[in-house]
């Protein structure tokens, strides 16, 4: 289903498609009451019903064409012109008669009513263009009006036939009458031809027509069944020579209940469907379910319009406050009930109290947005749920490491270390028992060997403080931090605000972000001093700060960025500020108690 | 209890280490009256070995492995108990040696590093027992490097900050001249000096060692 109706839902361009129709609908209202004149003039043996009939449908139609092109939303006015100008045709043709080359050219304009009524029928049936099929139809039958129209001007020629005491036809190519007598027949079957197409159209439009059919279409059906046949009938005596307007009366009743219906039907419409684009706005933008209802309310021309969500869980319909729908809609007709799906599945119901006005136009789109603003909803939601599992997954991560790393400092603390720290107690022992006068060669290689052991255990503090922060092991994290400005090369200062429990997890990574920013100040910042100052309690920040040459880059494969993760992690934020007076690095987290 | 043979009582989980230690002690010429694998039973063992002359605690002792010997330490202090602490770290920690210190006298904060070091061990033992107080070697040293440009000790010489850090690893007057190359007298002279400008005059020369030990400690804090 497409959302979009040939430009009736832009605003743009208004006045240009407003001029065209606005300007032809002048024209038609002229030519209508020129015909009226002229045929009065010609014909002043007619009766008044008999002569006015025909130009006044035209000039209603012409002035329901002017008025719907004038309104706020320009609406397809072209078939109302044409059965306008197509009803002053005729009337034209017999007044011209006897004055003008032109009127047997102008009368045959007169044969487009009958598509063109069709296409309004159609039109007002669907509440939007017709469909494809009868848009098909109703074009074939247009072609087949045009041909007959072009055949006619080019073989009739009344006054050469010594019909009438009129003029003559100059676009005619022959004035033999038989050709035209034995082409005539033709010309009717391509005219009964025509008409069937567009009451084939007709039918199946009114056929493919959802939900119940209300007396407005019976009027609207029938209207132009009659209209189409008291035209063909009265066209059909008028070719056959006798210019009877009996048939106009019943044409005209045909003609008008048919604009009735069209233009009530567009009057109506209008104020709906500006709705509706709100509506189709508040779905996009996440509205609650109480101004959705609202919403519908409006579109669908009825206030106490009740919008019913579709729960999977709970497997019913629910409205925006909690009610289910079942009662409501047990009772409901057919025609009060509107229902939203997506490929198969339930998404709403809208019921109404009033009928629900069967106008594609109107439900189509009001169904789109219901079907929009859920699933926007359901993506939101699921946005939301991998976001969350993202975190969750992240933070599971940092965890699993960090005990890792605690598992292999501890390893390393109660296995190499220990045994490292034992086996120098034991070279002690043995240089103790060594006389260095006797034997300097072995006192000299045990030295040798306790210097390599302290090396050794030297390399084994470091790679355990790197794994783990082990200042933390047995200190607080103030403590920790001191040590750490403490081994800074860069002279660094500590300063502690506020005071109370630091989760551990929250400690390591805190303690981490200001040793990567110490790593930091001594290898690139060109600092004379650092200051490092840490705000206990909730949130916990810490934030380091170099009075160097600035320049620090997130993005610049700093090891910052390694602990943007960690951070993010813990639910906090870092942020650095760096210019030419140095960088502050500051981080801040939740420190829940855990 | 006499100077020559302290009386101590270790404690460390790790029965390598615990062993090697006891070992040192020894040989050294300590007695070392009971040894323990984590602190529960220390206390109860000061009174039933008393005269009690030296603790040796690891820091890091079960059941959770972060600070249980200084925790010992700060209760036994927190319940009068005047004997000498050594605590054996695997961490050289300033914040650590401060808190070890602030407790009280006769306190210690080693590396466990330094049990290979000939008689380092021992003569901290010896240090403690006699009311002393020793820092690491490398704590001292990162102290005294970050402190550059902190506190009181701004005004100290490059000799008396020398000084100053030997004093703080327990070594007395006559150690350091040996240890510099200087002659006692100077050394006194220099004591005095660097004493003098941490305004730390009127006190017992032992507990006068200490206090610029923890002056020392201290010139991070602010």
């Amino acid at each position: 289903m497409s959302l979009r109706h040939d430009g009736e839902v832009t605003i743009t361009d208004t006045r240009l498609r407003v001029v065209g129709p606005l300007t032809l609908a002048a024209a038609a209202l002229v030519a209508n009451l020129l015909a009226m004149s002229l045929l009065r003039a010609a014909a002043p043996y007619l009766e008044l019903r008999d002569l006015l009939s025909m130009p006044v449908t035209g000039l209603a139609y012409g002035a329901a064409a002017g008025f719907l092109a004038s309104g706020v939303r320009p609406t397809k006015v072209w078939a109302l012109l044409t059965v306008s100008l197509g009803l002053a045709a005729p009337a034209l043709s017999l007044g011209l008669a006897q004055d003008s080359w032109s009127w047997v050219a102008l009368g045959s304009l007169g044969s487009f009513v009958v598509p063109a009524v069709g296409w309004i029928c159609l039109s007002t049936l669907r509440g939007a263009e017709p469909g494809a099929e009868e848009r098909r139809l109703i074009l074939a039958a247009a072609t087949v009006t045009s041909l007959i129209a072009v055949i006619r001007t080019a073989t009739l020629d009344p006054a050469a036939f010594g019909w009438c005491q009129c003029v003559d036809n100059p676009l005619a190519v022959t004035g033999d009458a038989d050709i035209y007598l034995a082409i005539e027949p033709w010309l009717t079957v391509g005219h009964l031809a025509a008409v069937a197409m567009v009451l084939l159209a007709v039918a199946v439009g009114a056929w493919h027509r959802p939900g119940r059919r209300a007396v407005h279409e019976y009027v609207l059906v029938t209207g132009s069944a009659v209209a189409i046949g008291g035209w063909v009938f009265a066209d059909g005596a008028l070719l056959a020579g006798a210019p009877t307007l009996t048939a106009d009366p019943v044409v005209a009743a045909g003609l008008v209940a048919v604009l009735g219906v069209h233009v009530t039907g567009s009057v109506r419409r209008r104020p709906s469907r500006a709705h509706v684009a709100d509506l189709l706005l508040a779905a996009r933008e996440r509205s609650t379910p109480g101004r959705l209802r609202e919403l519908v309310a409006r579109a669908v021309g009825d206030p106490s319009a009740t919008v019913y969500w579709w729960d999977p869980s709970t497997q019913t319909y629910v409205d925006h406050l909690g009610r289910e729908s079942d009662a409501d809609v047990a009772n409901a007709l057919e025609s009060h009930v509107l229902e939203v799906e997506s490929e198969q599945r339930p998404i709403a119901r809208v019921v109404t109290e009033r009928v629900l006005v069967r106008d594609a136009g109107i439900l189509q789109p009001v169904a789109e947005a219901l079907r929009l603003s859920r699933e926007n909803e359901r993506l939101q939601a699921e946005l939301a749920e991998s976001l969350l599992q993202v975190r969750e997954s992240r933070s599971r991560i940092v965890r699993a490491s960090d005990d890792a790393r605690r598992r292999i400092e501890r390893d390393l603390h109660d296995g190499a270390q220990q045994l490292l720290i034992s086996t120098g107690a034991k070279l002690n022992l043995a240089t103790t028992r060594v006389d260095a006068t006797r034997d300097p060669e072995l006192a000299e290689t045990l030295a040798d060997a306790s210097d390599e052991l302290g090396r050794a255990l030297e390399e084994l503090r470091a790679l355990a403080r790197g794994i783990t922060p082990t200042a933390l092991v047995h200190g607080s994290l103030p403590d920790a931090l001191e040590d750490l400005a403490l081994r800074c090369p860069v002279p660094s200062r500590l300063h502690v605000e506020g005071g109370g429990k630091v989760n551990p997890e929250v400690a390591a990574t805190a303690y981490f972000v200001v040793a990567e920013c110490l790593v930091n100040v001594a290898k690139h910042a060109q600092a004379s001093s650092a200051w490092v100052r840490v705000v206990l309690g909730d949130p916990l920040r810490v934030a380091v700060r170099d009075d160097g040459a600035g320049g620090a880059d997130f993005k610049r494969g700093s090891g910052l960025r390694g602990l943007i993760d960690r951070v993010a992690a813990q639910g906090g934020s870092l942020d650095v500020v760096t210019s030419t007076g140095g960088t502050t690095v500051s981080a801040t987290f939740p420190n829940g108690s855990t | 209890m006499t100077a020559d043979h302290p009386r101590v009582l270790l404690a460390d989980d790790a029965v390598l280490v615990r062993e090697g230690v006891a070992q040192l002690l020894r040989v050294g010429g300590c007695e070392v009256l009971a040894t323990f694998d984590d602190s529960d039973g220390v206390s109860a063992a000061l009174a039933s070995y008393d005269p009690v002359d030296v603790l040796v605690l690891d820091i890091r002792m079960p059941p959770t492995h972060t600070d249980e010997g200084l925790a010992l330490l700060e209760g036994l202090r927190a319940a009068g108990v005047t004997a000498g602490v050594l605590l054996l770290s695997m961490y050289a920690s300033p914040t650590l040696a401060l808190r070890a210190l602030s407790a009280g006298g006769a306190t210690g904060y080693l590396l466990k590093d330094r049990i290979r070091d000939g008689g380092t061990l021992v003569d901290a033992v010896r240090t403690i027992a006699r009311g002393g107080t020793v820092v690491d070697p490398e704590v001292v040293a990162l102290l005294l490097q970050a402190s550059a440009s902190t506190s009181r000790l701004d005004e100290l010489s490059t000799r008396e900050k020398e000084v100053l850090s030997l004093m703080a690893e327990g070594r007395s007057n006559t150690g350091i001249a040996k240890h510099l190359h200087l002659a006692v007298k100077t050394v006194d002279s220099h004591v005095d000096h660097l004493m003098t400008k941490m305004g730390l005059e009127s006190s017992a020369d032992e507990h006068r060692r200490v206090l610029a030990v923890l002056e020392l400690l201290r010139a991070r804090e602010t």
